[in-house]
């Protein structure tokens, strides 16, 4: 039996191969891949936990190397003494040491962290230097990363859930449902997006608890991006639902007898995911944004969690002084670099889903 | 003409009536107390029984509604906790200030990006279009904090060209710095609109007409293609102006620029609740109002404009 069929391409797969051929969609896709991979594996990349002080150290250079030695904790198992010193030597079990202050000092080696001597003494390299309390620059943007992306991740799901559900109703029931969401949407578009998010927060911050339900910083900052992002997807979905629902196949679900939820959310919806897709790739750049923004603002993610907004605003002090500019550039590269890829990636999906867009 | 400008002043006043009552609904109709609010957790009994008679929240919710339509409306956005002294009054006093810089930043931004656009357009496809499309996408991507920042580092610090602190009584080069970090991202995203807007119009028929006409190609490109590539772009320039005004708030703050931006977030960092609240429903009032002159602006421009 010949099999002549022609085996049929998804509309995917073709947006999937116009994104590859897509120099700017490329960029965007290794960007973001970048983002996600340090965002999971931040804790084996980096070599400190980002909230491991070691004041002896504060503000170093970018390339400065450190010389510690790691004690057991008597009070927590978990977690060593950070020494810095100077020098050590090992005799007869008993480690001797000279503190940056120069005093000398001794220590039993039962009491050193580890087994071996390369568990207990270390001698890192701070790639990008120290901030105030001596915590290691690299490890704490490299966190920052983990917490932009789920920042940006879920507070976009929540306004994808707001915009989807009231952009459709809109867009499939017009009228006077139209009339009232339009008006929604009018008011809340009247207020700048960060500006709303702050007065969320600063109303968020100031209550115990919201109906009952006591939030932590995290998800006050996911519900506070995500109720003050779903306009713009709003608008999308309305769009897309004005003409898809004229097409033929609609009338057709009208005829079978099906529920109006039925065919807005089985079969129109599946229809406009390709916008949605564009426009909730360039809400994550700008979730991480406004994460960052309000955070630099003491809004958003409370210290010492390494928000990248949180970074920049302890940079920020250094940098009116004049001194330590890394300490500032650095996080401001990292939360650019990661926007941009999103905003590349969502470039490149327009083009990409868009069958009217020419073939480059 | 009339009866849509008519419409559409009706439709504003709507809008904020919706800005206020979403105003009010945020700051006193969620559970939890607006007294303890406004004086933080840790106040004291007494002074929050006192504040709470003085707003009059211990009447129903309907009319303290009303009543702050009412104060709303007559100009009364409370008093800061700080200062002791009237929100608007502050706001008043602060208004020329972020008005120059957003207006300064606006003009450049327009100015400056709709050339980048059109030369941008001319070389499509080309590595000075790829690349200055690049940057103009760096520049939405950085949100102007970051802008700011690394400005201030730059020509602030490293240069030390320029000033990265205070008003214009200290000498007009003040301005520059701040209103350049605030116009970069408006600049980028005009620079992109009139790059794909000449793309569109540069292929139209009258534009081959011109130019077969033997008309130099720089009428060309400025009488008939840039002419006709503008109008998505004054759309832009307005939109943006809700975007360039948040931003006014992140670049005064780091500039030390004594608008009304700096007069809010200093209010965050004081946790001075009723200064944010009005500052922020000021800010919206405002963008409404800015709308509503652009809309009218752009029907009376652009005949294409439904007047239904």
């Amino acid at each position: 039996m010949a099999n002549n069929e022609v085996q049929g391409k998804s509309l995917w797969n073709y947006a999937l191969r116009k994104l590859l051929r897509h120099s700017a969609g490329i960029v965007g896709i290794i960007l973001v891949s970048v983002l996600t991979l340090t965002a999971v594996f931040a804790d084996a990349l980096s070599f400190f936990d980002p909230t491991t002080q070691i004041l002896e150290y504060s503000t170093k250079p970018a390339g400065f190397s450190g010389n510690i030695l790691l004690k057991r904790n008597p009070a927590r198992e978990e977690v060593p003494i950070y020494l810095a010193i100077e020098q050590y030597s090992l005799k007869n079990d008993t480690v001797f040491y000279t503190e940056l202050t120069g005093i000398k000092k001794t220590i039993p080696i039962k009491q050193m962290w580890g087994d071996n001597e390369s568990d207990w003494y270390i001698t890192p390299t701070y790639y990008l230097g120290t901030d105030n309390f001596g915590r290691d620059l690299l490890s704490r943007i490299l966190h920052g990363a983990r917490i932009s992306l789920v920042v940006g991740v879920v507070s976009v799901i929540i306004s994808l859930i707001i915009g989807i559900i009231l952009g459709s109703l809109a867009g499939y029931f017009r009228g006077w449902v139209d009339g009232i969401i339009q008006y929604i949407i009018t008011v809340v578009w009247s207020y700048p997006t960060i500006l709303l998010a702050i007065l969320f927060s600063s109303l968020l911050k100031s209550v115990d608890d919201l109906f009952g339900f006591t939030l932590d910083a995290f998800w006050q900052t996911f519900i506070v991006i995500g109720i003050t992002g779903w306009v713009e997807i709003a608008r999308i979905v309305r769009g897309q639902f004005f003409s898809l629902r004229e097409m033929e196949y609609v009338e057709a679900t009208k005829a079978f007898g099906f529920s109006s939820f039925r065919t807005i959310f089985v079969h129109i919806l599946p229809n406009a995911f390709g916008p949605i897709i564009v426009v909730a790739t360039a809400g994550i750049a700008t979730a991480i944004v406004t994460e960052a923004s309000l955070s630099f603002l003491g809004l958003g993610i409370q210290k010492p969690t390494p928000s990248w907004g949180i970074l920049i605003q302890e940079g920020y002090g250094f940098i009116q002084a004049g001194l330590n500019w890394g300490l500032t550039v650095f996080p401001c590269l990292a939360m650019g670099l990661a926007v941009y890829g999103f905003n590349l990636l969502g470039d490149g999906l327009r083009d990409a889903l868009d069958p009217k867009s020419v073939q480059r | 003409m009339a009866f849509f400008a008519l419409r559409k002043f009706l439709y504003m006043i709507l809008v904020l009536l919706g800005v206020i009552t979403s105003s009010f609904i945020v700051n006193y109709g969620l559970p939890g107390d607006p007294a303890r609010v406004m004086l933080g957790q840790r106040a004291d009994e007494q002074s929050i029984l006192a504040l709470r008679k003085e707003l009059g929240l211990d009447r129903p919710k309907i009319v303290q509604y009303f009543d702050y339509i009412g104060k709303v409306c007559r100009g009364d956005l409370g008093r800061s906790l700080t200062t002791n002294r009237p929100i608007l009054e502050t706001i008043w006093e602060r208004f020329s200030a972020t008005a120059l810089l957003t207006v300064t930043a606006l003009f450049f931004s327009t100015f400056i990006g709709i050339i980048i656009g059109v030369i941008a357009s001319l070389h499509q496809g080309k590595l000075l279009d790829t690349g200055i499309m690049s940057i103009a996408l760096l520049g939405i991507s950085l949100p102007s904090f970051v802008l700011g920042l690394i400005l201030l580092l730059i020509f602030g610090i490293v240069l030390n060209l320029l000033p990265i602190s205070g008003y214009i009584d200290k000498g007009w080069n003040h301005l520059i710095l701040p209103a350049f970090a605030l116009s970069l991202r408006p600049l980028s995203i005009i620079a992109r609109v009139t790059r794909s807007s000449m793309l569109d119009t540069l292929g139209q028929d009258y534009v081959r007409t011109a130019r077969a006409k033997g008309i130099s190609e720089f009428k060309v490109i400025t009488r008939h293609a840039l002419r006709n590539a503008l109008n998505p772009v004054i759309t832009t320039v307005s939109a943006w102006f809700a975007g360039l005004l948040a931003g006014t708030y992140f670049i005064e703050f780091i500039f030390n620029w004594p608008g009304i931006g700096m007069f809010t977030i200093d209010s965050i960092f004081k946790l001075d609740y009723p200064a944010i609240q009005g500052s922020v429903l000021f800010a919206a009032v405002i963008f409404v109002i800015v709308n509503f002159i652009v809309d009218i602006l752009y029907a009376t421009v652009d005949p294409k404009v439904k007047i239904g």
